[in-house]
């Protein structure tokens, strides 16, 4: 049985008075039965997973994600630190087994929308306390996961993907570019340790070290492997959007870490 | 599976579930986005059948979350969507009986929340979901849904016994940051 204010909010749907029955002779049903029924695969020119740039980075716009100040959630992340510990690859490789090595997206096909899988593979990993992080990569696709096990043994995974859908250009030897960044929330799992703010990108092969700085000032050092960067800190839009990018010849460079 | 019967079982399906899917959307996203959504979630059905489970409504919700997720992705949200409430009444014709000021409290509970309560809440509340599909549609455990509407729960309830100005004061240092 629902319970009074569980009642009470049924009057608040938006949709209660929505009526939308489905009939056989619906306009959008004959279309989709019109389509092929196995799914065509997306044939992708063979070019490497470069994804960075301004271009890519301009599909993904950063929101104001509604945050709930709640005293409860004050230790949430608790254990993250401002500096990461590179992730050992047995690390990395159980949590790519967590993680989803396929990232989604919808496109226009000659027959209508299709839904395109991509795959995705572990680039970089890093470790912040219990927290690991695995940035994937595939053929215009990205994907973020977010791996922490609790003391009862059971992992959490939180995932988010994007299929990027400008081709984006490789960034110069002294360049960092994003990709995405913006505000997430941890809504797998039960820890409940709310927002978390993350950006990722391609970093030039020049770049030796990469570091932001939080809402609250504190310095957070990216992870910078392979030609990619990925950052993460807990809190809604809580990383600045200006970073520090040592180079490897010492010089350092102020660059603008922006959606 | 024979094209025939394929045909059949999705347009069985289409017209058993064409108007929970549309709910469930139109309860997240913008009324121009509802039918597209809608025809992608069933689409993704018609060319993936064969994963179907006989109870296909979760299932469908499921997809058409992801579908959400895709489209909102440009707007730089990740997993939990935002649902959004009925729009408020315009001014004067709330009234200033009981049962309005407790749908006032309620309201203003409910915007305190952050997307990831809101959206198990809805899944029960609005989407008249057990546990176990909800659980399904967001791809966790049944008792991890259970402990996360427990805990939405509570803090709505402790959110809509706020005294007003409290709220507002929360909600702008909320805001704020």
């Amino acid at each position: 049985m629902k319970s009074p204010m569980m009642a009470d909010l049924a009057d608040l749907d938006p949709a209660r008075d929505l009526r939308a029955p489905g009939r056989p002779d619906d306009e959008a049903l004959q279309a989709i039965l019109g389509t092929a029924r196995r799914a065509t695969p997306i044939r992708r020119s063979a070019r490497p997973a470069v994804l960075a740039g301004a271009a890519a980075a301009a599909v993904v716009a950063v929101a104001g994600v509604a945050t709930v100040w709640w005293p409860a959630s004050q230790a949430a992340y608790a254990s993250w630190t401002a500096v990461p510990a590179d992730a050992t690859p047995a690390e990395v490789e159980a949590s790519a087994q967590a993680c989803d090595t396929v990232a989604h997206g919808i496109v226009e096909g000659d027959d209508g929308p299709q839904v395109e899988d991509v795959p995705i593979s572990p680039v970089l990993a890093e470790q912040r306390g219990d927290y690991t992080y695995v940035l994937l990569t595939g053929a215009g696709a990205t994907g973020e996961c977010l791996v922490t096990t609790r003391a009862s043994g059971a992992t959490d995974v939180v995932t988010g993907d994007a299929v990027l859908k400008s081709a984006p250009g490789e960034p110069g030897p002294r360049d960092v570019t994003t990709v995405q960044s913006g505000t997430a929330s941890w809504s797998g799992g039960d820890t409940g340790d709310g927002a978390l703010t993350s950006a990722y990108g391609r970093a030039g092969a020049d770049v030796a070290s990469f570091a932001l700085t939080t809402t609250s000032g504190e310095r957070v050092e990216a992870t910078v492997q392979d030609g990619w960067w990925a950052v993460w800190a807990p809190g809604e839009a809580s990383l600045r959007t200006t970073a520090e990018v040592t180079l490897v010849d010492g010089a350092t460079v102020k660059v603008a870490v922006d959606r | 599976m024979d094209d025939a019967h394929a045909r059949e079982l999705l347009t069985q399906m289409w017209v058993e579930q064409h108007e929970v899917v549309t709910r469930f959307v139109a309860r997240r996203v913008e009324a121009g986005l509802v039918d597209d959504v809608v025809s992608e979630t069933f689409l993704v059905a018609w060319r993936r059948l064969a994963d179907v489970p006989d109870d296909p409504k979760p299932w469908l919700l499921g997809v058409a979350r992801n579908v959400l997720a895709t489209h909102l992705r440009t707007h730089g949200r990740w997993r939990a969507l935002g649902v959004r409430l009925e729009r408020e009444p315009e001014a004067g014709t709330q009234g200033t009986d009981d049962l309005a000021a407790d749908r006032t409290d309620l309201r203003r509970a409910w915007e305190m929340l952050s997307d990831a309560d809101r959206e198990v809440i809805a899944l029960v509340a609005w989407d008249g979901l057990t546990a176990v599909e909800g659980a399904k549609v967001l791809g966790i455990r049944p008792s991890t849904f259970s402990v996360r509407l427990t805990r939405a729960r509570k803090r709505l309830l402790a959110y809509s016994g706020l005294k007003s100005d409290t709220a507002d004061v929360l909600r702008n240092l909320q805001e704020a940051r």
